[in-house]
């Protein structure tokens, strides 16, 4: 084990490979401001087992951008290996080899209800939405969900899953804003608990790795069995509320019988938690968030991430680009106004940028046989085409890593279900039965490399 | 089964016309008008997609079955959202909206006297603060929930909303990292925890037990079963010194203690499906967390095991007694901060360069004033209808200079004041600086967003979701095409699609225009406040529009008590609980409008008292 608290000091040498130049810079920047953040902490949590003898695993990702992307900046011009980069699409232009663009993808389900919710939170499942206010939500296991519960398990995080803004508290246009505020659905009515906070995601690892946790496997056993006493006296319709306690003290126990099982040369994580209550603006908590799902992948924490750059209908100021003044969802709604156009433009290109990143730090950490990278599919896009007209068709995704061959724009020759890419990477994880939601395949030309 | 007498004294605050038509006729015109208006649109026809439209023909057969789809009709006619006026015949003149709607009441009130269903709430964790304040009475200490525990979401606008109280791995595992922090931290001379340390200091068993049943009572709100203190008190045991501490964390991490309602119902000999009165902890458990937002105190928990709250009369003395007490400003910092929006305040983000002076200090300050105006009326049991004007207002340093007020003396940074308005715009909620802010974009005021506001939280008349493709107007006060953005919204109701609702919604949001986007005064001509409401009155500015809100006193009474209703049981109400509510409105009427007479009406509602035999 490397001694990570030395690692951000300026006397010693910079961490190993997994610190791109870009991430470098920023915490260089955080120095500066006399503060340390030792970030790979996460190995902690790995087991050694696993570091010295697997094959890379494979790992999902998908980053969902809320309000769409300006179609006509986004179409890269031609399909196949032939295509050349729009300019929303430039920033990935060091990574070709390693990107498929997906073109003219639909999710069905959500073509009615209305602008945002249905197509922020059905983006990752195909599922019909529920239209409630709060009883009864209803969506569908999303694809990152249903991978970790197929393969997770040998892991200390069953998935990790990010997002930046909270949950408002209120009901827009009939629809709970839970909605909204989740891509990640556990099962078809219970969302993945999200972490928005860097300083807890931070927080919760390093005590997890800290040997002096007692395992209170008693206490955890009494009270799942009061939870199934109490289950069998609620009426049917409160006894998916109890299961959702029953999974959650059964994941807890799973959790402290895999952290016992640990070796033993495991040094507890070392980093001062405040250091991430320090990323206070956007840009550097997106930048934080992303650098967690990077080094969770690295340390196999969890081979399961998901993170929203902002919920559905985001109204982040995104002033801080150059060129850009106001929030994300009105300028989302460009009217097609040459000035907001540019400015729309210029905030989904930012969006783009931070996926390139992601995929540097990922190509910057090396495996046995490659990269993380290499071993990763990393889904980016969003749940509508053009925020102007909230258009369900079309959708802009960009499938990453190398579990597909990349180096090209698929373009389907006529609507597709965006689902069928998820059967696409199910099949390539062997991930239970295909397909997936409302697939009627795997994606055409998307090639599974082996 | 249903209370019949609830029955009874709803029908009898029906109003004149209702009863001089009689029952049957009422009904008949309800069906005659819905045939012949509205069933082109609503007969469950299939839209092109294979989507089944709103189906008022099933509906109207079967009310039990879609009374929540009943519920939100009857706003939308009341208010006048439907029918739009192309419908067959013009759509309800105003005879025929009074008649449909008494039609509609009358349908459902007699169906209620058939088994009705008296309504479920999903079951409940208890939200973040919730915890929060049953630990500070459980151990006596303030433990930091939210350093631990994710932000709970909310549905139906409130964090009480048991459906959208999730447990999770993440919340879970971070609830089992709370619990050692409360042990470790808890105060030894806490009441609660000095008589189990007692307890566990003896070596009999039966003295163990004893406390540890104690302890179990105070943390679920109803007596222990035997099961539950057997196995605590082995666990106490086992630990040695430390067995009060362990029986404590095992106590809090039970579901006993996270979820509410959550008592074993002892076979009531009720026949399934109907609805029983709920026993003394129960009740005693939904008021404190209503009310105190906390679990019930001992005091009141030992009176329930002394079979007390099972009258009308002693429920009514309980609510009063929690009223009274200190711990009722939970209503102000949990409800009223989800009913006005100012929960909001830490989540929205004006530019800065546009409005320098929301820095977080006067953020704190917006959120606090919310909470000591509506703890002022609770306190004091002032008139309710403070909330639509009042002649003072709270500040403190940072909101008497946003105010622009002068002269005032002794008033410091942070400590809130209770003093004469000085301007008359201000006083009451609609004016608070932090209620114009979260209905404002980051770069300007949105007149529909404050309308829309005005609608929901004060008239209870929710809008229905605008159309696709609706169109939006500019992000800032910059002029498209040489319009204003008043002109562009005049263009936007020239619509038929749109006029429906904004003739409601935006007049009220172009009264309020006077404020920017933070809530500060700003110069407008009065022609820019002089606006045309819905029903015909003209108004210039705020003070007319409050004038106009007050003429009906009533519908904000029912805004308010369905909100409460929301935040007490967990649901919002149907039109069978608004039928019921109206008892409660009429009360608080007759009473000078005070503010609890209102309250107290919406803790002893059916939905509180009573609760649904298992099925």
């Amino acid at each position: 084990m490397q001694n990570h608290a030395d690692s951000s000091s300026p006397a010693s040498p910079p961490a190993p490979a997994v610190h791109s130049g870009l991430a470098l810079d920023r915490r260089a920047v955080l120095r500066g401001a006399g503060i340390s953040l030792a970030l790979p902490w996460l190995s902690a949590m790995a087991p050694a087992s696993a570091r010295r003898l697997a094959p890379a695993p494979k790992r999902f990702a998908a980053l969902f951008c809320p309000n769409g992307m300006l179609p006509a900046a986004w179409r890269p011009a031609g399909t196949g290996r032939g295509f050349a980069f729009s300019p929303t699409l430039e920033p990935l232009r060091p990574h070709r080899e390693r990107i498929a663009i997906l073109g003219n993808l639909r999710n069905f389900e959500s073509r009615r209800g209305e602008g945002h919710y249905v197509k922020t939170t059905a983006w990752l499942s195909g599922a019909p939405v529920k239209r409630t206010g709060g009883r009864d939500l209803a969506v569908g296991t999303s694809i990152d969900q249903h991978l970790s519960a197929r393969l997770g398990g040998s892991t200390p995080l069953e998935s990790l899953v990010l997002g930046i803004e909270p949950v408002r508290n209120r009901v827009d246009m009939g629809y709970s804003t839970v909605y909204g505020a989740n891509v990640s659905w556990r099962t078809a009515t219970v969302p993945a608990a999200r972490e928005i906070s860097p300083r807890r995601a931070l927080e919760r690892l390093a005590r997890w790795s800290e040997p002096a946790a007692q395992p209170r496997t008693r206490l955890l056993d009494l009270v799942h069995r009061e939870g199934k006493a109490l289950r069998s006296r609620l009426g049917a319709s409160d006894r998916h509320k109890i299961d959702e306690y029953l999974h959650s003290v059964g994941a807890l126990e799973d959790r402290i019988a895999a952290m016992e099982a640990r070796e033993l040369d495991m040094a507890a994580a070392n980093f001062d938690p405040d250091s991430a209550a320090q990323a206070k603006s956007y840009a550097d908590r997106v930048d934080l968030m992303l650098d967690l799902v990077a080094e969770a992948f690295r340390t196999d924490s969890t081979r399961f991430a998901t993170f929203m750059f902002g919920n559905a209908v985001s109204s982040q100021n995104f002033s801080f680009l150059d060129g850009v003044e106001g929030g994300h969802h009105p300028l989302s709604h460009h009217e097609n106004k040459p000035e907001k156009l540019e400015q729309y433009a210029r905030i989904n290109r930012w969006h783009v940028e931070q996926f390139a990143r992601l995929l540097s730090r990922l190509e910057a950490i090396d495996e046995r046989d490659g990269t993380a990278l290499d071993s990763s599919a990393i889904l980016f896009g969003s749940g509508l085409a053009d925020g102007n007209r909230h258009d369900p068709k079309d959708l802009p995704i960009v499938l990453a890593g190398g579990l597909f061959h990349g180096g090209v724009h698929l373009r389907q020759g006529s609507l597709t279900p965006l689902c069928n890419v998820y059967t696409s990477i199910q099949g390539a994880m062997g991930a239970g039965p295909l397909p997936f939601g409302d697939a009627n395949g795997p994606l055409d030309g998307l090639l599974p490399r082996t | 089964m249903w209370p019949l007498h609830l029955l009874v004294s709803s029908l009898a605050v029906m109003t004149a016309q209702e009863n001089a038509l009689g029952a049957d006729d009422a009904i008949t015109d309800l069906v005659d008008l819905t045939e012949l208006v509205c069933m082109d649109c609503h007969r469950g026809i299939h839209d092109a997609e294979g989507a089944a439209s709103v189906d008022l023909d099933a509906a109207l057969q079967d009310p039990g079955e879609h009374l929540e789809l009943l519920t939100t009709a009857f706003a939308q006619v009341r208010q006048g959202f439907m029918p739009p006026s192309d419908a067959p015949g013009g759509g309800f003149d105003d005879e025929e909206r009074d008649e449909w709607l008494a039609g509609l009441t009358t349908l459902v009130a007699r169906k209620k006297q058939d088994a009705f269903n008296p309504g479920r709430a999903t079951v409940r964790r208890m939200s973040r603060r919730q915890i929060e304040r049953s630990l500070r009475r459980l151990i006596g200490i303030d433990v930091p929930t939210a350093r631990f525990l994710p932000r709970d979401a909310s549905g139906y606008g409130y964090d009480t909303t048991g459906d959208t109280l999730f447990v999770t791995p993440l919340s879970f595992e971070s609830w089992f990292e709370c619990v050692d922090f409360a042990v470790e931290h808890m105060k030894p001379d806490a009441p609660a925890v000095a008589e189990l340390t007692r307890g566990f200091a003896r070596s009999e068993n039966g003295l163990r037990s004893e406390a540890v049943a104690r302890f179990l009572e105070l943390a679920f709100s109803r007596p222990a079963l035997p099961e539950e203190v057997e196995e605590r008190v082995a666990i106490g045991v086992a630990a040695g010194e430390n067995g009060a501490r362990e029986v404590i964390r095992a106590t809090l991490l039970s579901p006993g203690f996270l979820y509410r309602d959550a008592a074993p119902a002892e076979d009531s000999g009720d026949p399934p499906g109907g609805a029983y009165t709920v026993d003394g902890h129960t009740f005693a458990l939904r008021a404190s967390m209503f009310l105190h937002g906390a679990r019930p105190t001992r005091e009141v928990l030992r009176r329930a095991g002394d079979g007390a709250f099972a009258t009308d009369e002693s429920r009514r003395r309980l609510v009063d007694e929690l009223l009274e007490g200190p711990d009722s400003i939970s209503l102000a910092e949990d409800f009223a901060t989800q009913w006005l929006g100012t929960a909001e305040l830490n989540d929205v983000t004006p530019d800065v360069r546009r409005f320098r002076a929301f820095r977080r200090p006067l953020r704190e300050s917006m959120l606090a004033e919310s909470i000591a105006f509506f703890e002022d009326l609770v306190r004091h049991n002032r008139s309710a209808l403070l909330c639509i004007d009042s002649d003072h207002v709270f500040v403190d340093r940072h909101l008497a200079e946003h105010y622009g007020m002068e002269g005032l003396k002794g008033i410091k940074r942070g400590r809130l004041r209770r003093v004469e308005r000085q301007d008359p715009m201000r006083g009451g909620v609609l004016t608070m600086a932090g209620v114009l802010t979260v209905t404002s974009n980051p770069l300007r005021t949105s007149p529909v967003k404050r309308g829309q506001w005005v609608l929901e939280r004060l008239l209870h008349a929710p809008a229905p979701p605008a159309p696709p493709n609706a169109g939006t107007l500019p992000e800032d006060d910059t002029s498209a095409a040489g319009l204003t953005l008043r002109e562009q919204l005049e263009q936007h109701r020239a619509s038929p699609a749109c006029a429906s609702c904004h003739d409601q919604m935006d007049p009220f949001g172009l009264a309020l225009e006077v404020f920017d986007g933070i809530g500060k005064r700003r110069d407008v001509d009065a022609g820019t406040l002089k606006t045309t409401l819905a029903d015909g009155t003209v108004i210039t500015g705020p003070a007319e529009l409050k004038t106009a809100l007050l003429a009906s006193p009533e519908r904000f009474l029912e805004a308010l008590a369905s909100n409460l209703f929301t935040y007490a049981t967990g649901r919002p109400p149907t039109l069978v609980d608004l039928i019921e509510l109206r008892e409660a409105i009429a009360a608080c009427r007759d009473d000078g409008f005070a503010i609890r007479t209102l309250i107290r009406g919406v803790a002893l509602t059916a939905a509180m008292t009573h609760t649904r035999a298992r099925l």
